[in-house]
């Protein structure tokens, strides 16, 4: 688990520079995996027959601008991408990333989002990157957010399923808020 | 909590508004339609050059008393859902422009606020900032207001002699964004590591009261010719102020968004005052003036608080700053019971006005309150009991504003209407304000 935090500087930019937008919104384009560089790293796998492995489970919070907690969030945005080369067998490697408020309950927070990639033999496959909506939960308007990353392969009955994976290769949020920062 | 707010806010643009409208501003409807110029002996001529004290008032044209119509204030009750911290509709920039430019007359054209988004992109170490047209809010130079006002005027005159007492305050505050903050703000300069990112302020606001000699008289020539000259001795007496100087902002470190404290608040300010019981400031200071009428030419000029320096006797000054450690702002004595000085600004009119025989008169003026220098060029012509009227001037953001309006004369009544351009906001737009004011002769 790595705590990474994201204050002071954007705190203070976002808590002055929100008086300026009246009506306006505040847009957060936030770089996750900036954060989780090691996210990117390729992962070789090998997994028998009619099993499945978890390869990869990781959290880590960013702590977002103070002062929004009475904001309200008006959409959030997942924008994820990831990269399978397979070398043989065949199965399904599935990407799932959560959002929590809470740092032992990141795994079974219902904001989450998965997506899979099937493969079968020598084969690359490409998740994404795809932007897609996620539950404009509270949760994105706190002081901290908790996000997990677990990335499973499966294989099907039969041969070993082996390859490489990388398991995000771009992981980014787009929070848009109706600020109001009082 | 909003009704609350705008009360405050009511109450105190009137106190704020009160001395100074009868020297600066102006409640007269007929002056906002002359780019602020009076021809009638009054306004900022009777306050900044004493000699106009004993000019006679042109004849049918000052008035007794000139009451505003307020209608900017019901505008506000409208919009105050923009003050209510409760709505989503709460607007600082509004707010801060009616504090900028109250809203005591209807603005016809108001200045617009930004209402765009800003939009942040951030990284484990990197952070944009695009605040789309509200970054034409965040000011390159200095920015401030302050204003010296003569609150009230008490006191016995006797044949020129006017021995009283008159009750002053002086405030100024100003800020200015350093070059580091200004990019990161305006032109979306990436933030960087360790590096700093403050705004320099600077503020003084003191208030006293100071007994007073002055002679205001003709010393030569007669009604239609001559030449008068009046003068001021004041003797100052401080009875608060306090003072700031310094800077507020944060130091990045290494890395910006890692770790447990990647930013520092850094606040250091030298804070000066005296407040009220401790011993009085002192100090003399004087005003003087001189206006030559012949016949339908007027020409005036005054000074006002020369060499007003007062000195504080018992003055505490203490240092501030933002322990990171703590986090939480501490303060330590430099000094205690010390001596420490402060000024009032010297302010200069000149003025002209003339009659030109065809029921026209014109009239301009040029003032420097020690923030900046104004200038005001009005003509009214009158036919029959309407008075039409225009004028043009110079602001102290040095931006050219124009003003025109109407008005009409009942007996000893008249109704005057008057417009003028304004850029008293955050940001550099125009607004128009319409005045509107009865005045009794």
């Amino acid at each position: 688990m790595v705590v990474t935090r994201l204050t002071g500087l954007a705190a203070a930019a976002a808590g002055v520079l929100l008086l300026g937008c009246g009506e306006g919104r505040a847009i957060f384009n936030i770089d996750v995996l900036s954060y989780e560089p090691g996210l990117a790293d390729t992962v070789p796998y090998v997994v028998p027959g009619g099993t499945a492995i978890t390869g990869l489970r990781d959290s880590f919070s960013l702590t977002l601008p103070g002062g929004l907690g009475n904001s309200t969030v008006d959409s959030v945005s997942l924008l994820y991408g990831s990269t399978v080369l397979n070398a043989a067998g065949s199965g399904k490697f599935i990407l799932e990333v959560f959002f929590s408020s809470d740092p032992s309950a990141v795994f079974t927070s219902p904001v989450s989002f998965a997506d899979t990639a099937i493969v079968a033999g020598p084969d690359t496959q490409v998740i994404g990157p795809i932007s897609v909506p996620l539950f404009a939960d509270t949760l994105f308007s706190q002081n901290e957010l908790w996000v997990g990353v677990r990335g499973s392969v499966a294989a099907d009955p039969g041969p070993s399923l082996s390859g490489k994976v990388v398991p995000v290769s771009v992981l980014r949020l787009r929070i848009v808020l109706q600020d109001k920062v009082f | 909590m909003r009704h609350r707010l705008v009360l405050l806010l009511s109450a105190g643009w009137l106190v704020g508004l009160a001395p100074v409208a009868r020297g600066q501003l102006s409640f007269d409807a007929r002056r906002t339609g002359m780019g602020g110029v009076s021809l009638s002996r009054d306004g900022a001529l009777g306050r900044f050059n004493p000699a106009y004290q004993a000019v006679p008032t042109r004849t049918g044209r000052s008035a007794k008393f000139t009451i505003p119509i307020p209608l900017g204030l019901f505008q506000v009750l409208k919009d105050s859902t923009a003050f209510d911290f409760d709505s989503s509709y709460f607007n600082p920039v509004a707010l801060a422009n009616y504090i900028l430019h109250p809203p005591l007359f209807y603005e016809v054209k108001k200045v617009s606020t930004p209402t765009n988004d800003v939009e942040f992109t951030i990284g484990r170490d990197s952070l944009i900032v695009d605040l789309g047209s509200a970054s034409q809010l965040v000011p390159t130079d200095r920015f401030g207001f302050g204003g010296t006002s003569r609150l009230a005027d008490i006191g016995l005159t006797i044949k020129g002699v006017h021995a009283g007492v008159l009750v002053w305050e002086e405030h100024d505050v100003g800020f200015q964004l350093g070059d580091t903050l200004l990019r990161f703000l305006r032109e979306q300069d990436p933030a960087r590591t360790n590096t700093t990112y403050a705004s320099n302020g600077d503020g003084v606001a003191q208030a006293g009261f100071a007994p007073t000699l002055g002679y205001a008289g003709r010393v030569w020539g007669d009604s239609t010719r001559g030449i008068y000259m009046g003068a001021a001795v004041h003797y100052y007496l401080g009875v608060t102020y306090a003072s700031v100087v310094g800077t507020a902002g944060f130091v990045t470190s290494d890395t910006l968004f890692a770790g447990s404290n990647p930013v520092s608040p850094t606040v250091d300010a030298l804070v000066q005052y005296s407040k009220p019981g401790r011993s009085f400031g002192h100090g003399f200071g004087g005003d003087i003036g001189v206006v030559y009428v012949t016949g339908p030419v007027e020409v005036g000029f005054g000074i006002n608080d020369i060499g007003a320096k007062l000195t504080w006797s018992d003055t505490r000054v203490e240092r501030d700053t933002f322990d990171t450690a703590a986090n939480n702002f501490g303060s330590s004595l430099v000094a205690d019971h010390v001596s420490s000085k402060t000024k009032l600004p010297v302010t200069y009119v000149a003025n002209a006005a003339l009659e030109l025989g065809t029921n026209t008169t014109a009239g301009g003026m040029i003032l420097n309150n020690g923030r900046g220098t104004t200038i005001q060029i009005g003509v009214e012509q009158r036919v029959g009991p309407l008075a039409l009227r225009g004028g043009v001037s110079r602001d102290q953001r040095k931006r050219v504003q124009l003003g025109w309006g109407t008005g009409l004369r009942f007996g000893s009544f008249s109704l005057d209407v008057g417009f003028a351009t304004h850029s008293s906001s955050l940001s550099s737009a125009r607004g128009i304000t319409m005045a509107s004011s009865i005045s009794i002769y």
